[in-house]
C-alpha cells in the first residue's frame, strides 16, 4: 500500500476533484471512487434539510456542525495533535485481516484499553469488559486496529476494515455498500457520507456459521472535526452474529466533534442478529448523528438495543424492514443529563405479512436535558397477519427536563394486530413511600425505583459484559443526582 | 450578569429584527422601534423558530409560524399558541453601541464572537 | 307553495337579500332577521385585497374589523401551504366565490342533488319538509317555529346572547372586540388567516355569569343567510360559573357546491364555567373542510369538543384546548368515519399551562372502501405545571383490505409532576365476533353495523338523542353499501 498524505476536507470545498483526491488518498478500489461520485452528484441535487423538515424537527441538523467541522481522518496514535493542518497517513497502522490475533477467550487488545472500559463507572473492569471474538477500532476517522478470531476466520467469517473490504471483498461488498439498507439517493447526510467516509467494518458471516463470541466494532473520537464512519454487516441464510459497537471519547477533548456512522446490516433468511449501539462519548462536545438499518429476509430474526448516556446531540435512528415471518425486537435505555439532547427514531417497516415486531425504550431524564423518542410504525398494503407494538417510557427524574414521545402509526392493511403505547411521568410517590415505610433512606429508594424502570430492559441484554457495564453507568449517573 | 456590545445602532432597521448567534443554542434578537432598541431570547416559546424574523409593530413582534405576538418590553405573548413569555434583556445604546446586559454564561459566549 | 318557496330562495334579486318577514314564506326567512346589506352585490371570483373591501363595506364594518382583514389577507399571502395532512395542492383559490350568499350556492332543486345525498335522504325516511329544509341550507321548518319562539324567549329571559357573528359586531361592538381574534390570532395558520380575512356568518354566543342553559343551542335556531357559510366565525364567551351546550350540523349529507370550507371557532371559558361544543359534520364529497377550533379555558372551567366527520372529501381539524387556569379540565371526543375517496385528517391538541390541569382524549376511527383516517394529536405540558394529568386512547378499525388509518402522537413536556398516558390500536374486525353474530341471524352487513356502533359508543353516547339515533340508522346504511 502506498502512503500518501491528505488534507482534511470542508464541506465548502467538495467538488469532483477534491472527491477523487481523497478517494485516491484512501486508496479506494474503481468501484468505491465511481459511488462516491456518484453520491457526490446525488447530493449536488438534494436540498439540505433544515429543522423545518419534519425529520428534523427535533434535532436541528445544523448541530453536525458541517460548516465549521474539518473532515477529519487521523491515522496513527489518537492521542496525536489537534485538527489543523494535520498530515495523514492512510494505512498506517492496520493488521493484515485473517491474522490470528485473538484466540476465543484471550483478553482484548494493545490499543489502550479494552473496547468496554474507557474508564467510567465504577465496578470492576474485567467484569464489564468484554472479550470480543474479532474487533475494529476507528479512531478519528481511522481504523487503527482489526483482529479476528483464528478459529473464527477458518470457519469463513470475514471482518476487515472498509478499505481493505472494498478492494479484497469487492464482490461481497459492491452490490452491497449504500445500495439496500442505506441508499442515498434521496437522503442529504447518506448521500454526504457515502462521499466522505472514510473507515468502518465489514463482517461477513457466512450461510450456516453461528459465531457465539460477540464481534466488536470500536469508534473512538479524541480530537475536533467531523468523521464518517461505516459499517457494513452480511449475515447468510441461517448464520447468528452478535455485534457490539462502542461509541467513546474520552471526557475532555480539544474542540467541538462530530461523528456521522452509518450500520448496515444486512440479515439473511432464518439468520438470528444481535445489534447493540452504545453511545457512551465521554464529552458532551461530541455530537452523533447514528443511522442503523436492518433488511430482515424472510424467516430472519434481529434484536437491536441502542443505549444512550453520553455525547452532546446524539440522534439515533434504528430502522428496521421486516419481510415475510421476519421478526424484530427493538429495545432501548437512555439516561439523558443536563445540557444532553437525545433523539431516538425508529422507523419499523413491516413490507410483507406474518411478520412480529415489538419496540421498548425507556427514557431517564435528569434537569436540563432532553430526549426524544419517536417511533413510525409502517404497516404496508399486503402485510396480512401483522403482529407489532411500540411502547415508550420517558421517566422524568427533575424539573426542567423536556420528554418527548411520539409513535407514529402508519397502517395500509387491516389484517393487522397494531398498538402502541406511551408514557412520560415521574418515579411513583407510592413507590417511594412505600420503600421507605420499610426503612429504605429516600435516595436509595429512589434509585431502586428508576433501577425497576429499567430493569425490563437490563434483562434482556444477553452479552453479560454489557448488562454490567449499563448497570455501572445508571448507577454512575445516578449518583450526580444525590445532593441535587 | 454583564453589559455586552450586541451590534451596532447604524446597522438595525427600524421595526425589523437582528439575530444575534452566540452558539448553536443560544441567540438573542434585537429589535429596533420607534422607541428605543429591545433585546429577547430569539425563540418563540411555543416552537422553536427565530422571532427576529417576525413582524414588529405596535411594541409587540409576532412570530412568523403561528402568529403570537410578545411584548417587547415585557416578552409576555398576547395570544395563543404561545403561553410562555420569552426572556428579555435590558438594552443599553451609548452613541452607535447597542449593549446588552446578559447573564454571565451568555455574556462569555457573547465576547467571543 | 313549494314552488314559490323554491323561487324566492334562487333569484338574487333585492328583495331576497333583503328579506322583509312578511313577504317570506314559512320555511324560509320568517324569522326577523334583516340582513345589513343595502346594496346589491355582485359575486365574482377570486381573491384580493379589492374583495376584502367590499366584503367589509357591504357589511359597514368598524375601521378595527376592515384593518383586522386586511392584514389577514397579508398573513395569508405570506404563508405556505402545509405539505402535511391532506393534499391541498389543488386548491385553486383563484376559482372560489369568497362572499355569496348560502341559497345562491345550494342546489336549486331536489333534482339537483347528487344521487347519493338523495338516497339517503330517502333511505334515512327524512319527510318532504325536511329534504327542503336540507336542500335550502335553512334550517328551520314548519313544526318547529313554535318551539324556536319558545327558546328565544327562554334566552332573552337569562340573559342569553345568541346572534350570528355580524349582528353580533354591529349590536355588541364592545362585547365582541373585547374577545374577538384573542383565542386565534389570524396568523395562526394559512387557514385561520383566510378565514379572517373573508368570514361571515357563523355564531357568537354569550352567556352570563352563573347562568346555565339547559337546551342545546343548535346552529340552526340562528336563521340567517349565512347559515351555511363556507367562512363561519363563530366566537362563544362563558362568564364564571355559566353553561352552555352548542351543537351544529347535522348527519344526513349536506351538497355543498363551495368547494372550500375554512371555519374558525374561539371559545373562552371563563373560571369555573362549562362549554360543550358538538359537531358532526357530514359535507358531500367534493368539500375540503379545513378547520380552526380552539378554547381557552380558565379556572376550574370545563372544555368538551365533541367531534363527528363523516363527509367531505379531505378534512383537517384539530379541536384545541389550552387550559390556562389551574385546575381546568379538556375534553376531546372524536369520531371520524372515511369511504372512498375520503381523507379525515382529525384529532386533538391539548396544552397544559397551569398546575393540577386534566385532560382525556379518545379518538375512534373507522376506514373502508379505500378510505383514510389519521389521527393527528399534541399533548404539550409547558413547565411550572405540576399535577398534570392526562390520558389519551386511539382506535381505528379497518373494515377492509384497501383502507388506511394513520395516528401521528405528539406528546411534549416540559414538567416532572405529570402522568402521561396514550394508547393506540388498530384492529379489524373479528372473524370470530362475525361468526358470532350471524350465528344469530345477522346478515353480514347488520353484524358490522353493530360492531361498529360498539366502537362508537363511548363517544356516541355523549351526542344529543337524535344526533345519535340518526348516526346510527346512516351507519347501516353505509354498511349495506346503499349509500356512497
Amino acid at each position: 500500500m502506498t502512503e500518501t498524505s491528505i488534507e482534511t476536507l470542508t464541506l465548502r470545498g467538495l467538488d469532483e476533484a477534491a472527491v477523487t483526491a481523497w478517494s485516491e488518498a484512501l486508496g479506494d478500489p474503481g468501484w468505491l471512487r465511481a459511488r462516491r461520485l456518484e453520491a457526490l452528484a446525488a447530493l449536488d441535487k438534494l436540498e439540505r434539510p433544515t429543522n423545518r423538515e419534519e425529520a428534523w424537527r427535533f434535532t436541528d441538523p445544523k448541530r453536525a456542525g458541517l460548516d465549521r467541522h474539518r473532515i477529519v481522518r487521523h491515522a496513527g496514535r489518537p492521542d496525536a495533535a489537534g485538527a489543523e493542518g494535520v498530515v495523514l497517513t492512510p494505512g498506517q497502522a492496520l493488521l493484515t485481516p485473517g491474522q490470528a490475533v485473538l484466540t476465543p477467550g484471550q483478553a482484548v487488545l494493545t490499543q489502550g484499553q479494552a473496547v468496554l472500559d474507557h474508564g467510567r463507572g465504577p465496578g470492576g473492569a474485567a467484569a464489564t469488559r468484554l472479550d470480543p471474538g474479532g474487533l475494529v477500532t476507528t479512531v478519528d476517522g481511522a481504523t487503527t486496529e482489526v483482529a479476528l478470531a483464528g478459529d473464527l476466520a477458518a470457519r469463513g467469517v470475514i471482518l476487515t476494515d472498509l478499505a481493505t473490504a472494498a478492494r479484497e471483498h469487492a464482490g461481497l461488498v459492491e452490490p452491497r455498500f449504500m445500495t439496500t439498507a442505506a441508499p442515498f439517493a434521496d437522503d442529504w447526510f447518506l448521500a454526504l457520507h457515502a462521499t466522505l467516509v472514510t473507515a468502518g467494518a465489514f463482517l461477513y458471516v457466512p450461510r450456516g456459521v453461528e459465531v457465539e463470541v460477540p464481534i466488536g466494532a470500536e469508534f473512538r473520537r479524541t480530537t475536533a472535526g467531523a468523521t464518517f464512519a461505516h459499517t457494513l454487516v452480511v449475515v447468510e441464510e441461517g448464520a447468528s452474529l452478535t455485534l457490539v459497537q462502542q461509541h467513546d471519547s474520552p471526557e475532555v477533548i480539544d474542540g467541538p466533534a462530530f461523528h456521522h456512522g452509518v450500520t448496515e446490516l444486512l440479515v439473511g433468511p432464518g439468520a438470528s442478529v444481535q445489534h447493540l449501539s452504545l453511545q457512551e462519548w465521554g464529552s458532551e462536545r461530541v455530537n452523533h448523528f447514528g443511522v442503523q438499518r436492518a433488511e430482515v429476509a424472510r424467516q430472519g430474526r434481529f434484536r437491536s438495543f441502542v443505549v444512550t448516556l453520553g455525547g452532546g446531540v446524539v440522534r439515533v435512528s434504528p430502522d428496521v424492514v421486516l419481510r415475510e415471518g421476519a421478526e424484530a425486537d427493538l429495545l432501548g435505555a437512555v439516561f439523558a443529563d443536563e445540557g444532553q439532547k437525545f433523539e431516538h427514531r425508529a422507523t419499523v417497516t413491516h413490507a410483507e405479512p406474518h411478520a412480529r415486531s415489538t419496540l421498548l425504550y425507556k427514557a431517564g431524564l435528569l434537569g436540563g436535558s432532553r430526549n426524544i423518542f419517536n417511533g413510525n410504525l409502517i404497516i404496508c398494503p399486503g402485510a396480512r397477519g401483522t403482529d407489532a407494538a411500540q411502547t415508550m417510557r420517558n421517566l422524568v427524574l427533575s424539573r426542567h427536563a423536556h420528554a418527548e414521545a411520539n409513535p407514529f402509526l402508519e397502517i395500509l392493511n387491516s389484517d393487522v394486530k397494531a398498538a402502541h403505547a406511551a408514557a412520560t411521568g415521574r418515579v411513583d410517590d407510592l413507590h417511594l413511600f412505600y420503600l421507605q415505610s420499610r426503612g429504605v433512606p429516600r435516595e436509595v429508594a429512589r434509585r431502586l425505583v428508576v433501577f425497576g424502570f429499567f430493569e425490563e430492559i437490563l434483562a434482556q441484554v444477553t452479552v453479560p459484559a454489557v448488562r454490567r457495564r449499563l448497570e455501572a453507568a445508571l448507577e454512575a449517573e445516578l449518583a450526580k443526582e444525590v445532593g441535587r | 450578569m454583564a453589559w455586552v456590545r450586541l451590534g451596532s445602532l447604524s446597522e438595525l432597521e427600524t421595526d425589523s429584527g437582528h439575530r444575534v448567534e452566540l452558539s448553536d443554542d443560544e441567540a438573542v434578537a434585537l429589535i429596533r422601534t420607534e422607541d428605543g432598541v429591545y433585546a429577547l431570547v430569539d425563540c418563540c416559546t411555543h416552537e422553536d423558530y427565530p422571532l427576529s424574523e417576525g413582524f414588529v409593530e405596535d411594541g409587540r413582534v409576532e412570530c412568523v409560524l403561528h402568529g403570537s405576538c410578545f411584548d417587547l418590553a415585557t416578552g409576555h405573548p398576547d395570544v395563543p399558541p404561545a403561553v410562555a413569555p420569552v426572556r428579555t434583556f435590558p438594552v443599553k445604546v451609548d452613541d452607535d453601541d447597542v449593549l446588552v446586559d446578559l447573564p454571565e454564561r451568555w455574556a462569555e459566549l457573547a465576547e467571543n464572537l | 307553495m313549494a314552488t314559490e318557496a323554491r323561487d324566492l330562495q334562487l333569484q338574487p334579486s333585492p328583495e331576497r337579500i333583503n328579506p322583509v318577514p312578511e313577504d317570506v314564506d314559512l320555511g324560509a326567512y320568517k324569522f326577523g332577521w334583516h340582513d345589513p346589506v343595502h346594496s346589491v352585490f355582485t359575486p365574482k371570483r377570486g381573491l384580493s385585497h379589492d374583495v376584502v373591501e367590499e366584503i367589509s363595506a357591504m357589511k359597514s364594518e368598524p375601521e378595527w374589523m376592515r384593518k383586522f382583514r386586511h392584514k389577514a389577507l397579508d398573513a395569508f399571502y405570506r404563508k405556505p401551504m402545509p405539505q402535511w395532512g391532506g393534499d391541498l395542492n389543488t386548491i385553486d383559490f383563484d376559482n372560489i366565490y369568497y362572499f355569496l350568499r348560502a341559497t345562491e350556492k345550494q342546489a336549486e332543486s331536489w333534482e339537483d342533488l347528487p344521487a347519493d345525498i338523495k338516497n339517503t335522504y330517502d333511505r334515512l325516511g327524512i319527510p318532504e319538509a325536511e329534504k327542503q329544509r336540507l336542500v335550502s341550507g335553512v334550517a328551520a321548518q314548519y313544526e318547529s317555529e313554535v318551539v324556536y319562539h319558545k327558546v328565544r324567549e327562554d334566552l332573552e329571559a337569562q340573559g342569553v346572547i345568541f346572534l350570528d357573528t355580524d349582528a353580533a359586531l354591529r349590536e355588541r361592538e364592545d362585547l365582541f372586540r373585547e374577545h374577538f381574534a384573542t383565542v386565534i390570532p389570524a396568523a395562526d395558520n394559512k387557514f385561520s388567516a383566510l378565514n379572517s380575512a373573508v368570514w361571515s356568518g357563523g355564531s357568537f354566543i354569550w352567556i352570563p355569569e352563573g347562568v346555565h342553559v339547559d337546551i342545546p343551542l343548535q346552529a340552526y335556531f340562528r336563521i340567517n343567510s349565512q347559515n351555511m357559510g363556507q367562512f363561519e366565525r363563530t366566537l362563544i364567551i362563558a362568564e364564571p360559573g355559566s353553561s352552555v351546550h352548542y351543537v351544529e350540523g347535522c348527519t344526513a349529507p349536506i351538497y355543498s357546491s363551495d368547494s372550500l370550507h375554512s371555519a374558525v371557532v374561539e371559545i373562552i371559558v371563563k373560571p369555573h364555567a362549562k362549554v360543550r361544543y358538538t359537531t358532526i359534520q357530514n359535507w358531500s364529497t367534493n368539500v375540503y373542510n379545513l378547520v380552526t377550533k380552539r378554547a381557552a379555558a380558565y379556572e376550574g372551567a370545563t372544555m368538551e369538543w365533541i367531534d363527528g366527520n363523516i363527509g367531505s372529501k379531505l378534512t383537517m381539524k384539530y379541536p384545541a384546548v389550552l387550559l390556562l387556569g389551574e385546575h381546568a379540565h379538556g375534553e376531546i371526543l372524536s369520531v371520524a368515519f372515511a369511504g372512498d375517496g375520503q381523507h379525515q385528517d382529525a384529532g386533538a391538541k391539548l396544552t397544559f399551562a397551569a398546575p393540577n390541569t386534566t385532560g382525556q382524549i379518545v379518538s375512534k376511527s373507522i376506514s373502508r372502501d379505500g378510505g383514510r383516517t389519521s389521527y393527528r394529536g399534541l399533548i404539550k405540558v409547558e413547565e411550572d405545571s405540576p399535577g398534570v394529568r392526562v390520558n389519551v386512547r386511539c382506535d381505528a378499525l379497518l373494515l377492509d383490505e384497501q383502507s388506511r388509518s394513520d395516528t401521528y402522537p405528539y406528546n411534549d413536556v416540559k414538567e416532572e409532576d405529570v402522568t402521561l398516558g396514550h394508547e393506540a390500536t388498530v384492529s379489524k374486525i373479528g372473524d370470530d365476533q362475525l361468526f358470532y353474530l350471524r350465528s344469530r341471524g345477522l346478515s353480514e352487513a347488520e353484524a358490522t353495523a353493530m360492531i361498529v356502533r360498539g366502537f362508537i359508543e363511548p363517544i356516541s353516547k355523549e351526542l344529543p338523542m337524535e344526533y345519535a339515533l340518526e348516526l346510527n340508522r346512516l351507519i347501516s346504511l353505509q354498511m349495506e353499501g346503499a349509500v356512497g
